[in-house]
């Protein structure tokens, strides 16, 4: 069981993670997507598809870290 | 002007010329300051323990503990990675205060440790959970979700290298900009030769940039790795 100090700074560390692993996915989805179309000439299909996936993503990492803590009540 | 990028400083002429960045070279400079720590430290133990030696085991109790309470007890063989990891961070950051090019103020080497990071959270995820399981992780909750799984998994270590990458190079871009003004602010004024502006200004921006984001920053990387890789063990 962790303590309740280490608990603080590593919740912490995370909060200040959820920006980033937000961002991340989306950018790297546009740039794939232009890489993907320039390589295919089909602009705008695959950018649009990657953004949105990296949307998803973004939403999919922000629930992972909120719910990290939940999870392992549940298992108990 | 030059840019902010890192310096070639020398040139291995083998193989048509291996360019040396300061990068590499204060990598090195840290690596030796490190390991002639490690090695001096670890000579002569004594059970009682006195002077140099209860510095060190200070600094081992805080990286085992700090692991123990995040990852659990069960993990504890990586407390030597975290404190490698956490003590290469700490002296690369702190390396501006010396008037150097930070290491970490490079991609290369904050992406270097990422990827090692990224590598042990899915080495040590697989081979705790075991190979099917693993890879059975990837098509949860719903099978089709298996490449925004794979983008999420990659995402991470870019997050990781890049938030370093873009704290430290930001610190040091501010202060090689302050340098330069205060440089040609006093020559303005006729003081170019005593640079009393250059000693006694930047000390608040140096104290903020270097000690408290490094050191803070740091000790995020480590405290990430180990709550990534205590999910994917768990």
């Amino acid at each position: 069981m962790a303590g309740k100090k280490g608990h603080m700074f590593e919740n912490l560390a995370l909060i200040s993670y959820i920006g980033i692993s937000m961002i991340v996915p989306i950018i790297g989805g546009v740039y794939l997507g232009r890489w993907i179309d320039s390589r295919l000439n089909s602009q705008p299909i695959f950018l649009f598809v990657l953004i949105i996936m990296g949307v998803i993503v973004a939403f999919m990492n922000l629930f992972k870290v909120a719910t990290k803590d939940i999870d392992k009540k549940k298992r108990k | 002007m030059v840019g902010f990028g890192p310096r070639i400083v020398y040139e291995i002429p083998i193989f048509d010329g291996i360019p040396l960045s300061d990068t590499v070279v204060n990598t090195w400079i840290i690596m030796a300051i490190l390991i002639t720590f490690a090695v001096m430290a670890s000579k002569r133990l004594e059970t009682v323990p006195r002077g140099f030696q209860n510095a060190t085991e200070t600094i081992v109790e805080f990286i085992s503990n700090l692991t123990a309470q995040t990852m659990g007890s069960d993990k504890l063989f990586f407390v030597p990675y975290m404190g490698t990891l956490f003590l290469f961070l700490v002296f690369a950051n702190l390396w501006g205060l010396i008037g150097l090019r930070q290491p970490t103020a490079d991609i290369n080497t904050t992406f270097a440790l990422a990827i090692l990071t990224f590598i042990a959270i899915h080495f040590f995820g697989a081979k705790r959970k075991g190979v099917g399981t693993y890879l059975k992780g990837f098509l949860e909750p719903l099978p089709f979700l298996l490449p925004m799984n794979i983008m999420s998994e990659l995402s991470t270590p870019i997050s990781l290298a890049f938030r370093l990458f873009g704290n430290m190079v930001g610190g040091f871009i501010i202060i090689g900009l302050l340098y330069s003004a205060l440089t040609s602010f006093s020559s303005m004024i006729g003081l170019s030769f005593f640079p009393i502006l250059q000693a006694g200004a930047p000390v608040f921006f140096h104290l903020y940039f270097d000690l408290f984001s490094g050191v803070l920053h740091s000790f995020i990387f480590v405290m990430l790795s180990m709550v990534f890789i205590s999910i994917a063990m768990d």
